[in-house]
């Protein structure tokens, strides 16, 4: 069986950097992008099972990325959480227009990530 | 029924008023008139009587009867009188023409006394009235004077012999009368008539001003206020006046609602004209409010993202710290370099608002503006070094400005570091000071400045970003990743160079490096002019 595989996308190389490393410790397997066009190319590429979006990135955005995920019948399945800065009513609403299945803002915890990653992927806390 | 105007009510009164005075001068004068005809009447008969007394004396003296009769006819016949008898002084009559049956006097009073004679009224059966005149014969009617009348009377006792008493039927007095009233009465009525239209005529001329007026006011209360009253205009008396006045009155009232509406066209226009500014107003304060949301939206995305890298770590290093101790190095060095971003934020943004609102407290001096900068470019000397960039310095001429030095100094050290970080290594990064005093053309508002420029040889700024470089927060399309500035820091120098009253510019093409200038107006110092550079340099200007 192959690991889950985890897609990171953040202009931040910290978050890039502390999410992959949090997902490689939980055992999945960890993918980063800088910015959307290369996250969107990762996507097609390698099949990831989960994304973790950025919303404010130069280019594309994380709400724009998350529609294009979620409006392609291959990658329609793949679950999505938009990560964000910004914690106003309206981005959530948007976040959720936009198709993502789940919305966490920044700063996140670390421990509330690794157990959310185990109960998407494993299907068990 | 509609009331009578004015004029019909006069010529009503008037006609009245004329007939009433008509009747009553008529009837006055019928009485006047019948006092003359009687008494032309009496006297009339009472000379006739005298002269036949006078005449026939001597027959009445001799009382012969039937000659009397006869004379007395003759008499009555020829002076056409109703009757004439000649009586006695008992009463017994001694000769007499046909007398009315039953002749009575009406009164006991003698109706009026001459000289001679007695005038009586008498009414007979048949209701006739008589003027009676009795005249006495006397002794002294023999034809001597009268004076030797009287003195024969006196002498023979003045005694009478007879009295003759002459009849007239009044009737015939009554019938001149009549024919008088019925001659006159026509014309009369006519002269009256004449003088009623007349006067008709007269007072519709005053009148129809007047009603014209009446109209005219009506017309006016509907709201024409173009009418004028022409009949009456010209006249000399009151009611030319009224008409005179009335039309004034009216052009006035014209003009003021001439006015009125001038003013209240103004009114609206100043009140379309103030709604205008309120509205553009109220669209500045929504604009206003709006960026306001989106800074606080953007500054709290500024904030969490390094707060997001150190609360990562902190907790993956407190839960699952990594083996590799230079992993866990390298994750407290991030979390060390991002609290530094954090502070740096914090203080940049600390600074930006107390410019923007006034806090910050400004130090301004007379200084060469060289200082400032030869301090920014020696501090940054290390970093260029660094990175392999040569950093040049070219400032020939000195310039007296009246500046805050640090501030300035924050501002070349601003425009130093981003140059430093958007330049290759290998490059090079150029400052230069300028004095400018152009003769003729103004740059700035007092025509005179210092010009300080920062250009680098690194990939430049895309046209579509110029304008938005100073902007809060703005990092570019093209930033290279994971740049640690705070995006404020050309916002600050942008408002420091401002409040000095100078400018800030960028000029830029894509692949040859930028160059960013700013400038500070130059200190009013009079002999500075020989020693500034005269370059007619033109820059670019936002």
């Amino acid at each position: 069986m192959s690991r889950k595989r985890v897609l990171i996308c953040d202009d931040e190389p910290a978050i890039c950097e502390s999410v992959s490393f949090i997902v490689d410790q939980e055992g999945y397997e960890a993918v980063t992008a800088e910015d959307g066009d290369e996250g969107l190319r990762l996507i097609r590429t390698s099949a990831p099972d989960l994304v973790l979006l950025d919303v404010m990135m130069p280019g594309m955005t994380g709400f724009e990325l998350c529609r294009e995920i979620k409006s392609h019948e291959a990658t329609r399945d793949i679950y999505v959480i938009l990560l964000t800065a910004a914690g106003q009513e309206r981005d959530r609403t948007d976040g959720y227009a936009s198709g993502a299945d789940e919305y966490m803002t920044k700063p996140f915890s670390p421990r509330m990530l690794r157990q959310r990653l185990h109960e998407l992927l494993d299907g068990s806390p | 029924m509609r009331r009578p105007g004015i004029v019909a009510t006069f010529a009503i009164s008037s006609a009245a008023i004329l007939f009433v005075l008509g009747i009553a001068v008529t009837a006055y004068s019928l009485m006047q008139i019948r006092s003359v005809l009687y008494d032309e009447a009496q006297r009339r008969v009472e000379a006739q009587a005298l002269n036949w007394i006078e005449a026939n004396t001597p027959q009445i003296v001799l009382a012969n009867a039937d000659v009397l009769s006869r004379l007395i006819a003759d008499f009555a016949a020829r002076e056409r009188l109703a009757y004439a008898l000649l009586e006695d002084p008992a009463g017994r009559v001694l000769a007499q023409t046909t007398v009315p049956a039953d002749l009575r006097s009406e009164s006991s009073d003698i109706v009026a006394t001459t000289a001679r004679s007695r005038v009586y009224g008498m009414m007979a059966a048949d209701g006739v009235h008589y003027l009676e005149v009795a005249t006495p014969v006397s002794a002294s009617g023999t034809g001597m004077s009268r004076d030797l009348s009287s003195m024969f009377s006196i002498v023979s006792g003045g005694q009478s012999l007879a009295t003759l008493r002459v009849g007239i039927d009044t009737r015939e007095l009554e019938g001149r009368l009549r024919a008088l009233v019925w001659t006159n009465a026509p014309l009369y009525s006519g002269l009256v008539l004449l003088a009623v239209v007349i006067q008709v005529v007269l007072m519709r001329r005053l009148v129809r001003p007047i009603a014209a007026i009446g109209r005219a006011a009506r017309s006016v209360a509907a709201g024409d206020l173009s009418t004028a009253v022409a009949p009456g205009a010209t006249l000399e008396n009151e009611v030319g006046e009224l008409v005179r006045n009335f039309n004034d009155m009216v052009a006035r009232l014209e003009e003021n609602r001439t006015d009125m509406q001038a003013l209240h066209a103004g009114l609206e226009h100043k009140v379309w004209e103030r709604t205008a500014q309120l509205e553009a107003l109220n669209a500045k304060l929504v604009e206003a409010d709006r960026l306001k949301s989106e800074f606080l939206s953007t500054v709290s995305h500024e904030f969490r993202t390094p707060l997001t890298s150190i609360k990562a770590f902190a907790e993956i290093l407190l839960d699952a710290p990594p083996e590799d101790r230079q992993q866990r190095q390298r994750f407290l060095g991030i979390i060390d370099s991002e609290s530094d971003r954090l502070t740096r934020l914090l203080s940049d943004l600390l600074d930006l608002a107390k410019i923007e609102s006034g806090f910050l407290e400004w130090r301004f001096a007379e200084i060469d503006v060289r200082e400032p900068v030869q301090q920014a470019v020696a501090a940054m000397m290390a970093s260029a070094r660094a990175k392999d960039i040569s950093l040049e310095l070219s400032a020939p001429v000195s310039c007296q400005v009246r500046v805050d030095g640090d501030r300035i100094q924050q501002v070349v050290n601003n425009l130093l570091s981003n140059a430093l970080k958007f330049c290759p290594e290998g490059g090079r990064v150029s400052v230069s000071v300028e004095c400018f005093e152009p003769r003729g053309r103004t740059c700035t508002a007092d025509g005179s400045y210092a010009r300080v420029s920062v250009s680098d040889t690194g990939s430049g700024i895309p046209q579509a970003d110029l304008p938005r470089i100073f902007d809060r927060f703005f990092r570019g399309s093209n930033v290279a990743r994971g740049v640690k500035g705070t995006g404020l820091g050309l916002a600050i120098s942008r408002e420091i160079v401002l409040r000095h009253g100078g400018e800030i510019w960028a000029e830029s093409e894509p692949g040859r490096g930028s160059v960013f200038r700013f400038t500070v107006p130059l200190a009013a110092v009079k002999d500075n002019a020989a020693t500034a550079n005269v370059s007619e340099e033109w820059g670019h200007h936002e």
